[in-house]
Parts: structure tokens; C-alpha cells; sequence
């Protein structure tokens, strides 16, 4: 009793922070501040909003030095190869070099480069065998050289079940498939090495796989936390690493972690790559992130990655040209219907319900414009993405949802329910209910689950007899490519297909499209194979988020990617040196 | 008084294993599977949920859980976190956050509360008296979150007396303003009874016999009126230092305090039985402890009140 009152009390203060923000805050001007944060004495405030999120992150530093600070939520960990959320990446990205990062091509896609760390990447045999050359002479800011024998290490570590890793399912079929992967992947399992994984010589290595990848897929599965070297100290006392971990990128932490309060970075001298800007990089932790939206106003804190919504309509005004709304982030809302039960067995009565939600409006007036509607899985920061590959389905249409519904014979009992959450106002999920209400003249009503988990359980408990509702979900993809956006949720019995789907054309193309040597190809396969999804239409997408950040009047030359990940690096802190 | 404090403190032994019992199963009984919330909108990785749940034994029946979890304490280990941080770690970090954010609010509660009250009562019926009366009334009235939120936006983001949110400046600096927030409606009780029980002792015969006979109006106050009158108000103010840690999740949360009362609310939502068992168990010990001072503190008040 007392921990549910508590949670309810909680989800109230959320809802009311939102309430007593907008009632008092359309002034929210604060350039006559002093910073009262430790990063900053004076901020040198007006001159700097000027250069805006649009200035590019390969312009040439102006200064270096100074100190600046970075709104964080807790990281679950800081181990690389356990390292699964935004706030954790954002960190260790500063701290680790690796072998590909990704960067936005002048297209506006992204793609994965190889890091100053990366001799040659190559594959002899059509995608199978992989020769992976490091170049020689790096080390860890303990002094400990960076060998192929690091990575191997390392890549044995994250993949070993009884090291819970939660990154391991890299080198497992959902990605790069190493030869080996299910034996050391296993519960209780006592090889502890891939066979996949060979030593050929300090500054060589070769990776074997299962099945044959693209050379491009390849280097996006190779990119990101999950593959960072680490050195070997971190094997012998992983708690202690956990705290302090000690890598080979820009910045480098040389004191632990305090958790719950900040993490420290201070500039890696020894670092071979380009140095960032400032000196001091701290992430400060927030638990609550309209916390977070009161220091920036302050500008106590120098960039939010992520604005709260709460503080969404306020802040192009408060913020003017420091807040940032880039249309493209790697993730999307979409909606499911499930193929059981009496209520959406028929396709377009699925149809009907799509193109009577508006989402444009809700885009607008509910998100503030910090979402798109989206047109296919995949945003246009995505290669392939940004098509229209939904079609009419996706567009709202009153008319012909109504003719829809009524050739298809409308829905038992004529009402249907859409999944929603406990606690949560819920704004958007009403309005889309008010619409197919309004406009089909079906009852909608919100059928409210105390989390996602207990909404997928019910959802897979549906039977051929009941009348199912409506599902809804977020995806956010880990590497830049159109079959992480659909893949791992629609494929054939892959862990994270919550609704059951399965098409056996579909699976066939994407695995054809992995394997496909040349990019054109594999995007084709992977576009075909979304083209399926949007035939059966179980599912659909329809938000693109976009990337909602603000920063403070210290710093400028601030961009956060489509990821979520900001340009740490780069920021100028303007009253530095 | 020895043996009624020995026999208080025997009894706190089967409150402690009821409370994690109960608590235990209440926490068991939410619905949602933890594991599987921990990876919801990302890429599942089955061998690690099966590593966590063999580490939190989540697929054993309650009763082994709830016995795995006895045995742990009686041998010290008072269980993990999901991402592996000792839950007797995050006991050593934020509890004394707390404790400062609760004491500081408690030493506000007492000053201004019992202060403004006595010279409320004192001047009843002036200005003085009227405009306590009219500022408690407000606070009691206004929701917490709303006083907390419009602090913030005052002193923090406009005025920028004391950074809106965290601890890095330390106490005072940092601890001020929560701990304002989170006193005022106990500090509004407080200086409310403490004005009423006053007046009542003002009336009573024995502050009339001392007055007549000839005593100074200071000493009259101070040993008889006073000293009379603060038994209804310590009763109010030492079950209320508990329920101020208690109630720190809110004003934890909107000034970023990285106390007990933000972890309370984190651990609920991510299913994490032990550590709130763990916070829960001593926020109900520190209370029983709170009583029993209380009471002991009648005896001081009132000699009259013995223990046997």
C-alpha cells in the first residue's frame, strides 16, 4: 500500500511540475545572471547565443579550456560492454577511442567512420572472415598498450553469459554472429572464448561469423560502447572499474564516479586523436528533469541532451537561439494491432483506425512540434530512410477511414481500446482517441496498464475469441540503419519482437540485405522488406522524435546527433583562456 | 525507566520482521515483470536476463526470496541493486543527504514554528497573531510540489539567491531552500498548536495562582506555561522528523537532492525489492525510535508521567 501511494503521489508531482511551470513562466530571460555553478565565475552571457546548434562541429576550435557541464540522468554502469542507455554512452564515448563512431555525412545521414585507432578493416571472402588492423603504439591512460589481444579479450569478456553483460548479444545472431557465440552465450556455459576470435599478431586480429555482412553493416555493429577496448585491469576487479573505468579517448576520469551526484572528465593528455576544447567535462546527475530545466534557465548547468517536456513550450522562448529541435532522432512511436482476437483481424479495418488519427495535429499542438509524422520506419538521418514508403495509410483521411470501416463491416460491438499507462496524463493517447471516436463514430476508450510490461503480457494473452486493443511502443535503434529499425522488433522469434510477428518474406530479405556486399543492394532488400511490414500492416510508425536540447549562454558550437550524444569535444566554453 | 526502554526496544524486533515481511510481499505483489521492463524499446539480450534473474533469484516462489533475503541480512548483506551497487553503498551516500535536508528542515520546524508561536500567543490577537494565522493558513492550503516549483522559480532561476537544484555548494547553501519547502507545512502545525496549547495554559489555574503569587512574568512563562503546554506540541514534532524524511521524496526530487526519498521512488518504479525493504524497514524503525523518545521526553516534561 505505502509503495503504491508513493508511486501515484510521484506521477501527481510530475504532472503538476508541467501545470506550475507553464502558470509562471512565459519570462524566462536571464542574461543579467552570474553563474553560480563551480564551472563558471562570469558568464560572458549575450554575445555567444548568437552561434547557434547550426555551426558546424568540424569548424576549428576558437578556444580551449575551461570547464563545462552536461545535465545527465544516473548511468546504469559505466563498464563499456554493460553500457545500454543514452547517459552511460555519453560518458564513455568521451573516455574511449574504438574503432568506428558515427558522424553525420554531408547528405545528412549517418554513417560510421573509422576512428584514428583503425589501420584497415577488411574481409576477403564476401563478409565471412574479417581482418581487423589496429595501429601500433596506443595506450591506456594507465600506461598499458592497446593490442589486438585487447580486443579479443575484451570481445570474449562482454560475450561470456556469466558476466552478465548486457551488450554480449553484439557478437550473438542479432548482430555480428561470431562463431562460437552460442557456446559461451549459454547459462552455466565453461567456454569462455569465441572460436570466431583469433590472435594474429600485435597489431592484427580476425573475426569469422556465422553468416557473410555487408562491409558497411559490419562497421556500424562495430561502432559504440559495446566494442571499446578495455584494459586487462578491468577483468581483474570489475566493480572497481565499474567506478573508475580508465580508457584511451579525449577525456579521462581521474576521480571515481560519485554516484547520484556527477561524474568528473578531465582532458587525457596522451590522447593521439584530436583534444577537445574544454578541460573539465562534468555530468551532473538529475533524478528529476525539471530539476534540470531550473538549473539551465539558471544557467547552473551548460547543456539539458535531453529538455523535459514540461519545459517544451516554454523553451524557444526562453532559450531563443539555444534551443535546439532537429527533426531525425533514431526512434519512433509506432502502434500495434494484434493479428488474434475479433476486433482487428481484418487489414483495413487496421487501415480504417490509422488514417482517422491526425497525427500532424497532435504533432503540433500536443508535442509542440518536437515530433514528425512519420512516413516509414526510418527518419532521413537514416540511409533509405525518409521515404514515403507508408503511403496513404499513414495520411490522415477521415472520408476513407469511415468508408473503410463501413465496406469492412465495422468492429463488434463497435468500440475498441487503445493501450495507455497508469499514472500518465495520457494527453496524446486521448486525443487519438477523441479522433477515431469522432471520426469512425466507434466508442474508443484507453485501457490503462500499470507498465509496457504488463501491457505486452496482455497483448500476447489475446486470444482468438477476445477483442484485443491497440498497443503502442517507442523504438529507439542502436546503429544508424534501416533494418536496426525493423529488424529486432518484426523478425522471426528476435527477443525484442514483442507482438508475435512473423513473415517469412520478411526475414528472408532482411537477412538477404545484411549480407548484401554493396550499400545500394542491401538498402533495396531492407526497403522491400519494410515494404512487407506496411502490406500486412500489424504495426505501424507514427512519430519521427526529434533531438530537444538547450544549452546555457557559457558555451556555444553545442550540436547533439541524431543518437542523443553530444558533441562533448567541440563546445567552446565561451569565457575560457 | 531502564526496563520500560530495554522492553520498548525488545518490541521493535518482531516489528522489524513483520515490516520486511509484509513490505517483501507487497513489493512481490506489484504487477510487471522487472527484468523485462529493464530492456523495453531496446535490443533484448536473453542470456543477461537470465543472468539477472538468477542473481536476484526471480524465478524462485516469494517465500525463498523472502527467506534468501533474511539470511543476507543476518549475515550482513542487505542485497544489490539491478546494475550491481550494494544496497548498504547507497545507504552510506544517502542517508546522511537526508539526514542533513531532514535535521535542517526539523531545526527551521523548531525555531521559527515554536518561536512564531509563542510570540503569537503572547500577542494574541495583534498583527503579529493575525498574520501568522493568515501565512499558515496558505501553507497548509497550497500543495507542496506547488510551494516547492514556485521557490525554485523565485529564489533559484529569477532572483539566483542559491542554484535552483542540487547539492555542489554544500550546506548550508545548497540545503536552505528544500529544507524551507519541506518545513513549511510541519513548521505551519507546529507554530499553530504551540499558540493554541499556549493560550489554553494562559487560562488554566495554576498560571494564575503563580501570577498572584508575585512571580515574574518570565519565570511564569518559562516553568509553567511553557513548559506545560510543549507536551502536545513534542508529540506533533517527534513523529514528524520521521515522517520529514518520509516525505523528502517530493522535495528530494524538485530540488535534485540525492537522498533516501529519490532512491525510495527509482527502486518502486525498476521493481527493486531490497532496497526499498531496506529504506522502508529503517524509516519505520526510526520512527518507532522517534516514539519512543517521545515518550521518555513526557517524563521530563511531566514528572508526574512515570515508566515502569
Amino acid at each position: 500500500m505505502f509503495s503504491r501511494r508513493r508511486v501515484a503521489a510521484a506521477a501527481a508531482v510530475t504532472a503538476a511540475a508541467a501545470l506550475a511551470l507553464t502558470a509562471c513562466g512565459s519570462s524566462t530571460s536571464s542574461s543579467s545572471s552570474t553563474s553560480a555553478a563551480a564551472t563558471s565565475a562570469a558568464s560572458s552571457a549575450a554575445s555567444s547565443a548568437a552561434s547557434g546548434a547550426a555551426s558546424s562541429a568540424a569548424s576549428t576550435p576558437a578556444k580551449a579550456g575551461g570547464s563545462l557541464s552536461i545535465a545527465s540522468e544516473e548511468p546504469q554502469n559505466l563498464v563499456p560492454s554493460n553500457c545500454y542507455d543514452l547517459y552511460c554512452a555519453n560518458v564513455l564515448r568521451q573516455m574511449y577511442t574504438g574503432l568506428f563512431k558515427f558522424e553525420t555525412q554531408a547528405d545528412g545521414t549517418m554513417a560510421p567512420v573509422p576512428t584514428p585507432l583503425v589501420d584497415s578493416i577488411t574481409t576477403t571472402d564476401g563478409g565471412t572472415t574479417w581482418s581487423i588492423k589496429i595501429k601500433d603504439g596506443w595506450t591506456f591512460t594507465n600506461g598499458e598498450p592497446i593490442t589486438a589481444q585487447t580486443f579479443v579479450d575484451t570481445w570474449n569478456y562482454a560475450a561470456y553469459a556469466d558476466n552478465g553483460q548486457q551488450l554480449g548479444f553484439v557478437f550473438g545472431p542479432a548482430q555480428l554472429n561470431v562463431v562460437g557465440y552460442d557456446k559461451v552465450s549459454a547459462k552455466g556455459a565453461t567456454t569462455k572464448t569465441l572460436d570466431g576470435l583469433k590472435v594474429v599478431s600485435p597489431t592484427e586480429f580476425t573475426m569469422t561469423l556465422v553468416a557473410p555482412l555487408g562491409q558497411s553493416l559490419f562497421e556500424n555493429y562495430v561502432a559504440g560502447p559495446q566494442i571499446y577496448e578495455m584494459p586487462s585491469v578491468a577483468f581483474k576487479d570489475i566493480e572497481a572499474f565499474n567506478k573508475q573505468p580508465i580508457g584511451d579517448g579525449p577525456y579521462k576520469m581521474d576521480v571515481p564516479w560519485t554516484p547520484n551526484q556527477k561524474i568528473d572528465l578531465v582532458k587525457n593528455p596522451d590522447f593521439k586523436g584530436t583534444a577537445g576544447n574544454a578541460d573539465n567535462v562534468e555530468f551532473r546527475v538529475y533524478n528529476d528533469t525539471n530539476a534540470e530545466w531550473a538549473d539551465l534557465q539558471a544557467n547552473n548547468v551548460d547543456v539539458v541532451p535531453v529538455l523535459p517536456t514540461a519545459a517544451i513550450p516554454q523553451a524557444p522562448q526562453a532559450l531563443g537561439d539555444r534551443f535546439i529541435n532537429t527533426p531525425g532522432a533514431l526512434s519512433y512511436s509506432y502502434y500495434f494491432f494484434p493479428q488474434q482476437g475479433t476486433t482487428f483481424a481484418n487489414k483495413d479495418v487496421r487501415r480504417a483506425i490509422a488514417m482517422a488519427i491526425d497525427t500532424e495535429a497532435i504533432d503540433k499542438k500536443i508535442y509542440f512540434d518536437t515530433r514528425t509524422r512519420a512516413t516509414s520506419f526510418a527518419p532521413s538521418t537514416i540511409p533509405g530512410g525518409g521515404t514515403d514508403a507508408c503511403g496513404e495509410n499513414c495520411m490522415y483521411n477521415p472520408t476513407k477511414a469511415k468508408e473503410l470501416l463501413t465496406a469492412a463491416g465495422g468492429v463488434p460491438g463497435n468500440k475498441v481500446q487503445i493501450a495507455g499507462l497508469q499514472g500518465s496524463p495520457n494527453t496524446a493517447l486521448k486525443a487519438t482517441c477523441d479522433m477515431i471516436q469522432a471520426n469512425l463514430g466507434v466508442e474508443c476508450t484507453l485501457k490503462l496498464f500499470p507498465d509496457f510490461g504488463a501491457e505486452l503480457d496482455a497483448f500476447q494473452k489475446i486470444g482468438a475469441q477476445d477483442a484485443g486493443f491497440i498497443g503502442g511502443l517507442g523504438w529507439g535503434a542502436d546503429n544508424p540503419t534501416l533494418a536496426n529499425m525493423i529488424a529486432p522488433i518484426f523478425g522471426t522469434g528476435s527477443p525484442s519482437n514483442y507482438i508475435g510477428y512473423s513473415n517469412p518474406t520478411f526475414d528472408k530479405l532482411i537477412a538477404e540485405g545484411n549480407a548484401a556486399q554493396d550499400s545500394a543492394t542491401q538498402i533495396a532488400k531492407w526497403q522491400e522488406a519494410q515494404k512487407v511490414l506496411f502490406d500486412d500492416f500489424v504495426a505501424y510508425p507514427t512519430d519521427w522524435r526529434n533531438t530537444v536540447a538547450g544549452y546555457s549562454t557559457n558555451v556555444s558550437n553545442v550540436v547533439v546527433d541524431p543518437q542523443g550524444y553530444v558533441n562533448i569535444p567541440e563546445i567552446v566554453v565561451n569565457n575560457a583562456g | 525507566m531502564g526496563r520500560y526502554t530495554v522492553r520498548r526496544l525488545l518490541q521493535m524486533i518482531p516489528v522489524f520482521f513483520g515490516t520486511t515481511f509484509l513490505l517483501y510481499a507487497l513489493m512481490f505483489a506489484l504487477p510487471g515483470d522487472p527484468v523485462r521492463n529493464l530492456t523495453i524499446g531496446k535490443q533484448t539480450n536473453p542470456a543477461y536476463l537470465e543472468y539477472i534473474r538468477d542473481q536476484f533469484h526471480l524465478n524462485q516462489p516469494f517465500i525463498v526470496q523472502y527467506l534468501l533475503y533474511m539470511k543476507g541480512i543476518l549475515t550482513g548483506d542487505f542485497g544489490h541493486t539491478f546494475n550491481g551497487t550494494p544496497v548498504t553503498e547507497i545507504f552510506a551516500q544517502r542517508w546522511p543527504v537526508t539526514l542533513t535536508l531532514a535535521l535542517t528542515a526539523f531545526a527551521i520546524e523548531l525555531v521559527f514554528g515554536i518561536g512564531i508561536g509563542i510570540w503569537a500567543a503572547v500577542r494574541k490577537g495583534k498583527i503579529v497573531d493575525n498574520l501568522s494565522l493568515v501565512g499558515t493558513l496558505l501553507v497548509i492550503a497550497v500543495p507542496i510540489f506547488v510551494i516547492g516549483y514556485v521557490m525554485q522559480w523565485v529564489f533559484g532561476v529569477k532572483l539566483q539567491w542559491v542554484a535552483p537544484a542540487g547539492i555542489q555548494d554544500g550546506w548550508p547553501k545548497s540545503y536552505i531552500l528544500p529544507a524551507i519547502v519541506l518545513a513549511s507545512v510541519s513548521l505551519a502545525y507546529a507554530l499553530r498548536l504551540t499558540r493554541q496549547s499556549l493560550l489554553e495554559t494562559f487560562g488554566s489555574d495554576y498560571v494564575r495562582t503563580a501570577r498572584a503569587k508575585g512571580l515574574p512574568s518570565s519565570t511564569v512563562m518559562r516553568r509553567y506555561s511553557l513548559r506545560n503546554s510543549l507536551i502536545p506540541v513534542v508529540t506533533f514534532l517527534g513523529a514528524d522528523l520521521a515522517s520529514l524524511m518520509a516525505g523528502a521524496v517530493i522535495t528530494e526530487g524538485i530540488f535534485n537532492i540525492p537522498g533516501i526519498g529519490q532512491q525510495l521512488y527509482q527502486s518502486i518504479h525498476l521493481h527493486e525489492s531490497v532496497v526499498v525493504v531496506g529504506i522502508v524497514t529503517v524509516l519505520v524503525i526510526v520512527y518507532l525510535v522517534m516514539n519512543l523518545l517521545v515518550d521518555l521526553l513526557y517524563g521530563v516534561l511531566d514528572p508526574r508521567i512515570r515508566y515502569e
